[in-house]
């Protein structure tokens, strides 16, 4: 009878744990609100897990407008009529705290380092902050110093004073109008000044080209630096640094450094400080890929149009320090000729994602099969074939087909060929809202052969008015070339 | 969810979006992609803008297009920055460079401390931005 008792217990418990996991699952909770205060109207990030399609945001009960969102992100802005002072956040049934600040008030975004030493210049980036004043407020409450905020509403920087003591300190920021950061004006170190040093390098290893973070310390002035790569033979390479002004420097492996090779790595900060005093760093440099493309969209154009290459290993050495040597290299090969596209972007996917390339067809094509390749430091791709030829026009797609009263939510995406190439001087496709008395335009932000991005007329200003227009792509409007297609109906409600 | 991932392509495609666009993770859902009211009216950006190798910090209006400057430091090589505002409010920042930017935020939520990318200017060269805000 026990052993019974025990085997349906297990049962019961093997048939919850599915129903508990779900639950856990689902469960709303929030991990980060950035920034933690701001006035009506600013935008707030909360990150977390477990949100809604769409979720309802409450501060102390008041519902803020939902500006974007996923489950593990929504961006919202403080609702009117919020109370200045500390409110709660309840996100989907998630809550976190907030301050709400008096209109105007600056709030902090990003300072270039919170630890910093007597004398350092640091830039603050934030909001409503213009020329003001910094106060160094100790764990008593006591400012201990102050100095000028000079700058703009966005960007400002200060100078931290040059006899203050080391120690943990509040910097209450006051901007032009008198109002201060409040509760959350950010917290910083104050260390004296030393000798700079170089202790590590992030990613742990990387390829050619690509960015690397030097972290150490004393690692001042901020602003641009040089950091020395030298190999076994004692060969020097040099790529530009910038330097946050205690902390960091944000470089990239050289592009001609040797894939597999390890190298010393030093610090050459403005005004003569380096870090070769303290110890070299030694870097091992990523072995790149050769190249290997899984797909070209679309696989068929006319020259000059825009094509989306995907694969592995298509971004590695690419560098923009020396864009011509590391860039990597699109040729449309055909008749024993090889013609080079040019690169409009490189995408890398970081192993997590294919990396991509978005290249244009040379233009001087003629029509025909072509063997797309991409090269790379590490060797030349796989072919695979575009044909360049002119679409006819059509259209597969529109969406979305519809928008509310108070006007389009995000563009509209109409899928299908022949739209032809993009032209920033002289507009070669236009799309109309017809409502069946009058025809009007929408704004093409950009388009390619096959995909086209317009914000309906009026955009969110001036909205169309609720009803129905039957959307139609024109291009070359005006000419003797002029051809249309029918993309739908697209719906005001 | 399959109208997001076109956005998201088409996107890309466009403007030559390059990181922050990697993850399908980062993808909005549905009801998000709201570029026509972006999720910040002004983004600030590192770059080298008068050509002398110096990273300046740059805010622009995003509601401009392309993209308008209205606040300007430059970083000089003798430490001091120098505010180069009343000389470029108001004047248009590149217009390859906006339309990548207006792509990150389209599909971007923000929050990024700094966020680097490179991005071809409207010559073709190559150049690296990191956005901040």
């Amino acid at each position: 009878m026990g052993t019974m008792k025990n085997t349906l217990r297990l049962l019961l418990l093997a048939l919850a744990i599915p129903f508990l996991l779900t639950s856990v699952a689902d469960a709303q909770t929030i991990e980060r609100v950035r920034p933690l205060c701001g006035t009506e109207g600013d935008a707030v990030l909360i990150c977390g897990s477990g949100f809604s399609e769409e979720p309802t945001v409450l501060f102390n009960d008041i519902e803020a407008d939902v500006v974007r969102n996923s489950p593990t992100k929504i961006l919202c802005r403080v609702p009117e009529g919020v109370a200045v002072g500390p409110a709660t956040i309840d996100a989907d049934g998630a809550t976190a705290s907030f301050d709400v600040l008096e209109p105007g008030s600056p709030v902090v975004l990003h300072l270039s380092t919170k630890t910093m030493t007597p004398g350092l210049r640091v830039f603050v980036i934030g909001r409503r902050l213009g020329n003001g004043e910094v106060a160094f407020v100790d764990g008593d409450s006591l400012t201990v110093d102050s100095v000028r905020l000079h700058g703009r509403r966005r960007i400002a920087y200060f100078e931290v004073p040059g006899d203050i003591a080391p120690g943990t300190y509040t910097l209450l920021i006051t901007n032009g109008e008198g109002l201060d950061t409040g509760a959350c004006s950010p917290k910083v170190e104050v260390v004296e000044a030393g000798d700079p040093t170089l202790d590590d390098m992030q990613p742990e290893e990387q390829l050619p080209g690509r960015p690397v973070l030097c972290e150490g310390t004393n690692l001042a002035p901020p602003g641009l630096c040089r950091v020395h790569w030298t190999d076994s033979t004692d060969r020097v390479l040099t790529t530009l640094g910038l330097a946050n002004g205690f902390n960091k420097v944000y470089t990239r492996v050289p592009h001609d450094a040797v894939a597999g090779e390890t190298y010393g790595v030093v610090i050459d900060l403005r005004g003569g400080a380096t870090t070769e005093g303290t110890g070299v760093f030694r870097y091992l440099v990523g072995t790149p890929p050769v190249p290997v493309i899984s797909e070209i969209r679309p696989d068929a154009g006319p020259a000059g149009s825009i094509v989306k290459i995907r694969g592995e290993g298509l971004a590695a050495g690419f560098a923009v320090t020396a864009a011509d040597l590391t860039r990597p290299k699109v040729e449309f090969g055909g008749g024993g000729v090889a013609h080079e596209a040019k690169v409009l972007a490189v995408i890398p996917g970081f192993g997590i994602d294919d990396d991509t390339i978005v290249a244009q067809v040379p233009g001087d094509l003629a029509d025909g099969d072509y063997d797309v390749t991409v090269t790379t430091s590490a060797g030349t791709s796989n072919a695979v074939v575009f044909s360049v030829k002119d679409l006819p026009l059509t259209v597969t797609s529109m969406e979305p087909n519809e928008q509310g009263a108070e006007g389009p939510k995000r563009p509209v995406i109409i899928e299908g060929s022949g739209f032809g190439v993009f032209n920033w001087v002289k507009p070669s496709l236009a799309v109309t809202w017809d409502d069946g008395d009058k025809s009007l335009r929408g704004y093409v932000l950009f388009h390619t052969d096959s995909v086209i991005l317009v914000i309906p007329p009026g955009g969110r200003f001036d909205p169309l008015p609720v009803g129905e227009y039957r959307v139609t792509v024109i291009t070359n409007p005006g000419s003797d070339e002029e051809e249309s297609a029918e993309a739908g109906i697209y719906t005001v409600e | 969810m399959s109208g997001e991932r076109n956005w998201f392509w088409a996107a890309c495609l466009f403007c030559g979006l390059l990181m922050g666009c990697g993850g399908s993770a980062s993808l909005p859902a549905a009801g998000g992609g709201d570029v026509v009211s972006l999720p910040q009216e002004q983004l600030v950006v590192q770059v080298d803008l008068n050509g002398d190798e110096e990273p300046d910090l740059v805010t622009l209006d995003t509601t401009e297009r392309p993209f308008m400057i209205v606040e300007a430091i430059y970083g000089s090589a003798a430490g001091d920055p120098v505010d180069a505002t009343d000389l470029l409010f108001g004047t248009a920042f590149d217009s390859a460079l906006s339309t990548a930017l207006a792509d990150y935020l389209a599909q971007s939520f923000g929050g990024d401390e700094r966020m680097e990318m490179d991005v071809a200017d409207a010559t073709g060269a190559m150049v690296t931005l990191v956005v901040f805000e």
